[in-house]
């Protein structure tokens, strides 16, 4: 019931051409489709259409998120929920993007853009009958899925509430100011990872990345050769977080949006009790080896 | 035309080479040339934005978010996206960051 997952990321870029090159040869997703100037890619593993587009701009950055409901009908109660906490809500009529049905649309308190669907083509993985563990042919890092986005804005504290109080987001973990009394930092989850959704205090409406996720520590460090061997612009080399425990390399794309591969963290269940960093410790917190914040992890948003 | 320029940073004493087809930010990170800031390399985040006092150079796709047309009439540029065409002249101004968005989009206090 709810929100499954994240489901997709829209995501604008200044060069379609060298951008399908990258996530296809580079990240290893596959193309689905292009039409109308996007591209629609899916990881390998998933079974709908596609997890992510991209669309050419004169700017980078995120043009929505879409988080998957379990059942079309969850749509309406949701546009209601959204309707009586006070936001406005949207229809995208099916047949906006390809092989998409209907989605309601909002705007967090952040700026950002989100929609809820259920209905998308259903395209299957291969593996469902007696199969091997993974495909044949998979080029680059060949993640076998979208995992977590991450992204910044003003209002933690209003965007938090807004999810944890409309779609039943559940914390994993949290940056408070010393004194407690600001939220600077959120990690929340409908899935069993440690997040499907994190937002950090910095200006609104921007994405830090967003990342696929990985099998284990062996997959991140090839990943991060997989990088270096295509002169891929590395934000951070592979350690572990802190936070979500999870291990993890940043990275760019050739449009300067931040990509991750993250792997491992812990398994959260719906009573997790929330991990607390106090602002002092973010930097344990987000790179636990180094223990240092580097200013382009903060100031390189797109 | 492939062949090695010159590169001066105004106000630091400090020339670095850039070679054939290799952008300005690429050439100062090997070099150690610390003072323009290296950030996504895709021309996507304006961490690198430099200004061209002198010479000439192709730009690449940049963002317009990060280095909008008024900023490039008065050849500011993405280090990242900049390949020289001419022996360069240019000035890191330490106000880059905090000019490269009119919503803020910084954190670099
Ligand atoms: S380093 Fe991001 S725009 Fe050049
Ligand atoms: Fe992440």
């Amino acid at each position: 019931m709810g929100i499954m997952r994240l489901g997709r990321v829209e995501a604008r870029v200044l060069d379609l051409e060298k951008s399908i090159d990258y996530y296809t040869n580079v990240i290893g997703l596959q193309l689905m489709a292009r039409e109308n100037g996007r591209a629609y890619l899916k990881a390998w593993d998933e079974e709908d259409h596609h997890s992510l587009i991209l669309i050419e701009a004169d700017h980078p950055g995120l043009v929505h998120m879409a988080f998957k409901v379990r059942y079309e009908h969850e749509l309406d109660e949701y546009e209601k929920a959204l309707e009586r906490y006070g936001v406005r809500v949207n229809r995208v009529s099916k047949g906006t993007r390809l092989a998409e049905g209907q989605a309601i649309r909002f705007e967090l308190p952040t700026g950002h853009l989100v929609e809820l669907y259920h209905e998308i083509e259903r395209v299957g993985n291969g593996l469902k009958l007696n199969p091997d563990p993974y495909p044949e042919n998979l080029k680059g890092i060949a993640p076998p899925a979208l995992d977590h986005v991450l992204i910044t804005g003003e209002d933690v504290q209003g965007a938090t509430n807004l999810l944890m109080n409309v779609f039943d987001f559940h914390m994993s973990e949290r940056v408070v100011t010393l004194d407690g009394e600001q939220l600077l930092a959120v990690w929340l989850f409908r899935t069993n990872t440690p997040h499907d959704i994190a937002i950090i205090k910095g200006p609104n409406g921007k994405l830090h990345h967003f990342a696929f996720n990985l099998g284990g520590w062996n997959d991140i460090l090839r990943a991060a050769d997989c990088l270096a061997k295509n002169n891929v612009a590395f934000d951070v080399t592979p350690t572990r977080h802190g936070i979500t425990r999870g291990t993890t390399v940043y990275f760019f794309d050739p449009s300067g949006n931040r990509n991750e591969v993250f792997s491992g963290g812990y398994i959260p269940c719906e009573d997790f009790t929330p991990v607390t960093w106090t602002e002092d410790q973010l930097a344990k917190g987000i790179f636990y080896h180094l223990r240092e914040l580097n200013e382009r992890f903060t100031a390189a948003l797109t | 035309m492939a062949r090695v320029y010159r590169v001066w940073v105004d106000g630091e004493e400090r020339v670095f080479a850039c070679g054939p087809d290799q952008d300005l930010l690429a050439a100062a990170v090997v070099q150690g040339v610390r003072s323009i800031k290296r950030g996504c390399r895709g021309g996507g985040c304006g961490m690198c934005k430099v200004r061209v006092v002198d010479g000439t150079y192709d730009l690449g796709k940049s963002s317009v978010a990060v280095l909008p047309p008024a900023e490039r009439e008065q050849g500011y540029v993405l280090a990242c996206k900049t390949i020289p065409t001419s022996d360069l002249n240019i000035r890191v101004t330490k106000n880059n960051l905090r000019r490269r968005d009119g919503d803020g989009g910084n954190s670099d206090s």
